[in-house]
């Protein structure tokens, strides 16, 4: 087919010998390296209890995050898109921090602050409940890095419905309670479950914002991550490359499953919703 | 309908919540980098083990961000003003590295590249370095930051259509005037955003660096990995005041995406 | 100005397996100000940006003045392309979008800075934006924004001029203000013009010459009087407004319709199941039966707005079928037509078509 606008050529080209050189092969060579160390090598990496407790840990938790990010992901997108108040701008900008905050700086924050002796780790020891090096601690580290997904996913779709579904529904004597659940909720739960899902993903394989709160005890606060990286600290690259290959494989799934749901977004609002997430 | 009876008790959660999560962390990492005193901070960051740090952290800034601009805004121009088959699987394809963990994206350059790689011997053979060196941290920043420019693009050139740059073709001008007279400056905004944002990720990748540093200090430390150290040396002073400087980037961030939305909205 | 002709020979163009034009053949004369008129769908668009060089042909050629110009780039094609929603560039200042096409000449072609100065005070001035020159697109409403795109695509002395539904984003009034000056702007700078439209008002009242398609073919061609006058098919009449359709049968000696027969200048086969098309205001009235040529009706309503009555009403033959009549507002007061007359109706003008020419 020929095409009018000049470039095409050139610029498809780049495109897809950068992707290639960055990702693609790198991703190929992984996937072809855990195919050479054989299925016994393989096995063994993957049926290792650590790496059950790891899976366990690591699925708990992000769950529990992406669980706590998408009621309070609605509630924070309802309070933007719906009111106007002092210091709306700013908390705007807030939600974004996540994305823009370097991993490890975010890891030793939460440390200092939920530690025995932080600020909110203090007021929480009394009352016997400890989150730095326990699995709370992992969660909550996982929540701040999956915070801006659902936020930044409901806002878009929660601005783009008619208000005046909501006011008929008022009219015919419909409670605001009632109205949520059977006129709103029904239209934002794709749009939550789309952001829950990429926030589940991100915090799969997150390692920079954990690594620090988790305190990795083997078979307690070892995230999957942390056990690749060990795994690779003691040279054992088949174990290493057996586990990310199965994480890769999860990863992949998760992306997809986002993107059926934004696509399907997309096509019952007849509109492109654009997240500005990441 | 009539949610202004709760309009109060949710802006308290919203920030409660946001308070909690955000804001205290935020607030922790000023306090710590000053608990023991403008004297302590000044010497953190410019002590020679963190002016390496950060000189390293800028060249993979500066070697990353050119290389990816340019693949942004290819992949923008090539997914946007034409159409064929396998377009949309593309710009999905884009976003991978948002699903792999950065571990695994460090863990996928030593595949390749390091001693018991694919072509670890070859390299060895002629006497290059990669895994271990400045050339995998570069790359393992580049994959992990790869879709951010393309990402702020794409949607925006999409939205814009071709009939400006369609425009220019039939007032005379050829490609690379159309691009750089007609569709540069109509994405200039977003571009500037995502820079800025490929930058900040860049500058603070950890999971996939710390993979293949090798951590050597004064040698293969970017700012986020010398800052792991000062904590696990328990100088936290020092390590809070290097993270600093990387929140003042990120907030710069954050800031400039308020200002490139409220130019976009403008028009 | 140098204006050229357009010849465009057995262009066809497939998308995949649907074919949006099939095999079309047309002469734009230089200086002629043409429209090709369409519904949506029917390829007109297409057409017009291969005629910019913006679309590629799948077969065909085309050229200007017997120059073949099929695969030169459109960059090269010297044409003015003017889109329905304007296409302005938004960061430049309206005098620097009509400067564009000067700006981005080579060197050696390019104008002085004066020159192109001197160019676009010219324009502005044809299109009636004096003194507008400092202003964003952004600044403008949508009328002055599209004779800002008209401007532009003229600055570059175009051989030919292509608008596409140029008028279609604006207002009623705004639009039928700018295709009475689009006309008389032809008139002043006699460039051979191709617009596209999808209003029939639009095509008859502004053009020279109009081309009607339909799913990729020319359908009809003439000029605005000719069009008009005589369809040359059940779509045009249906395209180009409502005409009331009378079911009938072919004779020797004419069209039997409810036992009238009209005289008929085009011969149909004799028995033929036939299609009249009649349009309500070449119908006429009257209160008796004067010769055989009269159908008789029943007013059921009557609907005066302006000049014009609009009246409804129902034949009393066989097919008791519902037909529309328009009457100016002098001859309805002189019949003192009433709701319930029994009336007869006169066909003045019709055109009759075989009716399998149409059905599925």
């Amino acid at each position: 087919m020929k095409r009018t606008l000049p470039g095409f050529p050139l610029s498809f080209g780049f495109m897809m010998f950068y992707m290639s050189f960055i990702v693609f092969i790198p991703l190929i060579a992984l996937v072809w390296y855990t195919m050479g160390i054989g299925w016994e090598a393989f096995w063994n990496a993957i049926f290792d209890p650590r790496l059950f407790a790891a899976l366990r840990l690591s699925f708990s938790a992000s769950f529990i995050a992406a669980i706590i990010n998408g009621v309070f992901g609605l509630l924070i997108a309802w309070v933007l898109v719906r009111y106007d108040f002092f210091g709306k701008r700013i908390m705007d900008g807030m939600i974004d921090l996540p994305f823009a905050l370097p991993t490890a700086v975010a890891g030793i924050a939460l440390t200092s602050l939920y530690a025995e002796n932080g600020w909110i780790g203090s007021l929480l020891a009394p009352l016997g409940i400890q989150v730095a090096f326990t699995p709370i601690g992992v969660t909550i580290a996982l929540t701040f890095i999956g915070l801006p997904f659902v936020v930044r996913m409901v806002e878009p779709v929660l601005r783009s419905l008619d208000q005046e579904t909501e006011e008929a529904a008022g009219l015919l004597g419909a409670s605001p309670f009632t109205i949520f659940k059977t006129v709103l909720l029904p239209l934002l739960t794709p749009a939550i479950l789309a952001g829950m899902t990429l926030a589940f993903a991100r915090a799969l394989g997150e390692y920079g914002s954990v690594v620090f709160i988790a305190g990795n005890i083997p078979m307690q606060t070892e995230i999957v991550p942390l056990l690749i990286m060990n795994k690779l600290e003691q040279f054992d690259y088949a174990g290493a490359t057996a586990i990310a290959t199965v994480m890769l494989a999860l990863s992949f799934i998760l992306l997809l499953g986002a993107n059926i749901l934004q696509w399907w977004l997309s096509r019952n609002l007849g509109q492109k919703v654009v997240d500005s997430s990441r | 309908m009539n949610t202004k009876t709760y309009k109060p008790l949710l802006i308290f959660i919203a920030f409660l919540f946001l308070t909690l999560f955000l804001l205290l962390p935020l607030l922790i990492i000023f306090i710590g980098a000053f608990s023991q005193g403008f004297g302590v901070f000044w010497h953190s960051i410019t002590e020679p083990a963190a002016r390496h740090a950060i000189f390293l952290t800028l060249l993979v800034v500066v070697v990353t961000v050119p290389l990816h601009t340019l693949f942004g805004l290819s992949a923008a121009w090539a997914l946007t003003k034409y159409r064929f088959r396998g377009r949309q699987l593309l710009i999905t394809l884009i976003e991978i590295p948002f699903a792999v963990s950065p571990v695994i994206a460090g863990l996928v350059f030593i595949i390749l590249y390091g001693v018991n790689g694919f072509l670890g011997e070859w390299l060895l053979a002629n006497n290059l370095q990669i895994i271990f060196a400045v050339p995998g941290i570069i790359f393992a920043t580049m994959f992990v930051t790869l879709p951010f420019i393309a990402r702020e693009l794409i949607p925006l050139m999409e939205a814009q259509g071709s009939d400006a740059e369609e425009a220019s073709l039939t007032l005379g001008a050829g490609g690379f005037r159309t691009f750089y007279h007609v569709t540069l400056p109509a994405i200039k905004w977003g571009l500037l955003y995502g820079v800025i944002l490929c930058s900040a990720r860049a500058i603070g990748e950890f999971g996939a660096v710390s993979v293949v540093s090798g951590r050597i200090r004064g040698a293969t430390n970017t700012m986020p990995l010398h800052v792991e150290i000062l904590y696990n040396e328990y100088q936290f002073a020092a390590a809070f005041s290097v993270a600093l400087l990387m929140s003042l980037f990120a907030i710069f961030t954050i800031v400039i995406k308020q200002v490139v939305e409220r130019k976009q909205q403008l028009g | 100005m140098n204006t050229m002709s357009i010849t465009i020979t057995g262009i066809t163009k497939d998308f995949g397996k649907t074919e949006v034009l099939k095999n079309i053949n047309l002469t734009v004369k230089e200086g002629e100000l043409l429209a090709l008129l369409g519904p949506s769908g029917s390829g007109k668009t297409t057409l017009l940006r291969m005629i910019a060089g913006l679309e590629h042909a799948s077969k065909g050629e085309i050229f200007f003045d017997g120059n073949n110009v099929t695969n030169v780039n459109a960059k090269d094609r010297n044409v003015g392309f003017v889109f329905q929603h304007y296409a302005l560039f938004s960061h430049m200042k309206v005098k620097d979008n009509i400067a564009y096409g000067l700006r981005v000449k080579k060197k050696k072609d390019r104008p002085t800075k004066s020159q192109i100065d001197s160019k676009v005070n010219e324009l502005l001035e044809l299109v009636k934006l004096e003194g507008l020159g400092e202003r964003y697109p952004s600044q403008l409403s949508g009328g002055q924004k599209q004779r800002v795109a008209l401007a532009r695509s003229l600055a570059i002395e175009p051989s030919v001029l292509l608008l596409d539904e140029p008028f279609g984003a604006l207002d009623a009034q705004v639009r039928k203000e700018l295709r009475r000056w689009l006309r008389t702007l032809h008139k002043q700078t006699g460039v051979t013009t191709v617009f596209v439209t999808h209003d029939q008002e639009e095509a008859l009242d502004v053009a020279d010459q109009v081309i009607v398609l339909n799913d990729g073919e020319i359908i009809q061609e003439g000029t605005p009087s000719h069009i008009y006058d005589s369809p040359n098919s059940p779509f045009m009449y249906r395209f180009l407004g409502n005409a009331n359709e009378l079911k009938g049968t072919a004779t020797k000696e004419g069209i039997s319709i409810g036992g009238v027969t009209l005289a008929s200048g085009e011969p149909h086969a004799d028995g033929a199941n036939v299609i009249s098309y009649v349009r309500p205001h070449e119908i006429s009235l009257a209160h008796a039966s004067g010769n055989d040529h009269h159908l008789e009706v029943e007013i059921t309503k009557t609907h005066p707005v302006g000049p014009i009555v609009f009246i409804e009403a129902k034949r009393l033959d066989g097919d008791r079928e519902r037909i529309e009549i328009e009457l100016t507002k002098g001859s309805y007061d002189n019949l003192s037509i009433k709701i319930g007359d029994i009336m007869y109706a006169r066909v003045e003008r019709f055109g009759t078509f075989q009716a399998n020419e149409y059905m599925i």
